[in-house]
């Protein structure tokens, strides 16, 4: 087995990553969608292309009787030999991406367990927050400082904004989104692009809603100005709020009603070609378990 | 309507209740929310908002009219986020409305707005 065999999670990977440098032209809720597609389409690769080394590996390594016994083992085994270093290398790169996974879920078990507690009532804390949170108990979390913070139509913003966030699901892009950067770290990078393109969705719903893109701006601005400085472990600074500003003082995005499903779905047929290639090889595995 | 959308007509209604500085009734809330939610819906999602501490209410006749609460004086908050990490968490699901600012950040959006607001 050659290199080769990772050629189509290479290259795949590296259009994510431009897709996440150079966002394309559209509206954010395309964008979101193209880099959700992007996202699920790479880590399946990845993660497939790194399990079917270790198994042509492990098959090949297998007693040669028990090769005979097990009916597709024979046909695994056929892809090999799989060098010894590129074999440990997918295996480590696998259980990390598997491990990372079952960290991020922990988390996200706890901060969900956490947010149940906090569900009754406005919390009380100084930064200026507004979370939507999803599910059946969800609804709106807003600090005491955003409700002293805000006037009553810069509250509408808010309340707008999150309702754009449930309406839309968000949560799930989101959650997709992080498992596919746990199990290929680098897609963290398309991960936070995606965040990006869901926050301008939400501020354009926002906008649309409330029919002033200023007052939109001047309230992600005043919030923004009020919180606590940011953490300093950003390794790049991104300037978010201030795109998020500056493309709502802008003119409204198009609503891309041709280019948007047409690029869509392009990725998605095209991706999938690729992704099948190396998914198509998992039937091998059900053959083997039979 | 589905319990899951509760949360997101929740958001809804914060939203209609902060366009008006006045006392809303459930009817006249109801009319401009989207997609028709039922009446008895819409007055659960206000009761759970009462129970949050997120509204007020007041009886006029025999309905009861809602206002959302905004003022410092009035508000009843109890529970810290202390424990709860969202801000550039990499592993949550949750996004703030806003994240913190970097200094340099604050200065480009500083001027940003500056830019903005000087030619009117």
């Amino acid at each position: 087995m050659s290199w080769t065999v990772a050629s189509p999670a290479l290259v795949l990977l590296l259009l994510s990553l431009a897709a996440s440098l150079r966002p394309l032209p559209l509206h954010p809720a395309w964008g979101a969608r193209f880099l959700l597609a992007m996202a699920l389409a790479t880590a399946l690769t990845v993660f497939s292309t790194l399990t079917w080394i270790c198994l042509v590996f492990i098959a090949t390594h297998l007693p040669r009787d028990l090769v005979v016994a097990l009916p597709g083992a024979g046909f695994i085994a056929a892809h090999g030999p799989v060098p010894l270093p590129m074999a440990m290398g997918s295996a480590f790169l696998g259980l990390f991406g598997l491990g990372s996974l079952a960290a991020a879920f922990v988390q996200w078990r706890r901060n969900r367990r956490l947010l149940r507690a906090s569900l009754a009532g406005i919390v009380d804390d100084p930064r200026p927050l507004a979370l939507a949170v999803p599910g059946s108990t969800g609804g709106v979390v807003v600090s005491s400082a955003l409700l002293t913070l805000l006037s009553r139509p810069q509250l509408e913003v808010v309340f707008r904004h999150e309702h754009a966030h449930l309406r839309h699901h968000h949560h799930l892009y989101l959650g997709l989104g992080t498992i596919a950067s746990r199990l290929v770290p680098p897609l963290r990078l398309l991960r936070e692009s995606l965040r990006f393109a869901l926050e301008r969705w939400a501020d354009e719903e926002a906008a649309a809603a409330v029919r002033n893109r200023q007052l939109v701006a001047d309230t992600i601005a005043r919030v923004a100005l009020a919180a606590p400085n940011a953490p300093g472990h950003l390794a790049l600074e991104q300037f978010r709020v201030v795109q998020r500003v500056r493309a709502l003082l802008g003119h409204a995005p198009s609503d891309n009603p041709l280019i948007g499903p047409a690029l869509v779905g392009g990725t998605g047929l095209a991706t999938c070609g690729t992704t099948a290639s190396s998914v198509h090889l998992h039937h091998v595995l059900v053959l083997l378990l039979i | 309507m589905t319990r899951k959308r509760l949360g997101q007509l929740e958001a809804e209604i914060l939203a209609v209740l902060a366009s008006t500085d006045a006392f809303m009734s459930t009817a006249r809330l109801r009319e401009r929310l989207t997609g028709d939610p039922a009446y008895t819906t819409v007055n659960t999602v206000l009761f759970r908002l009462l129970d949050k501490g997120l509204v007020e209410r007041r009886q006029e006749g025999r309905a009861y009219h809602y206002r959302l609460i905004a003022n410092e004086s009035e508000l009843a908050a109890e529970r810290m986020f202390d424990h709860l990490r969202i801000a550039n968490d990499p592993s949550s699901v949750l996004s703030q409305f806003v994240d913190g600012l970097s200094p340099q950040e604050a200065a480009a959006l500083r001027q940003v707005l500056e830019q903005y607001s000087g030619p009117q």
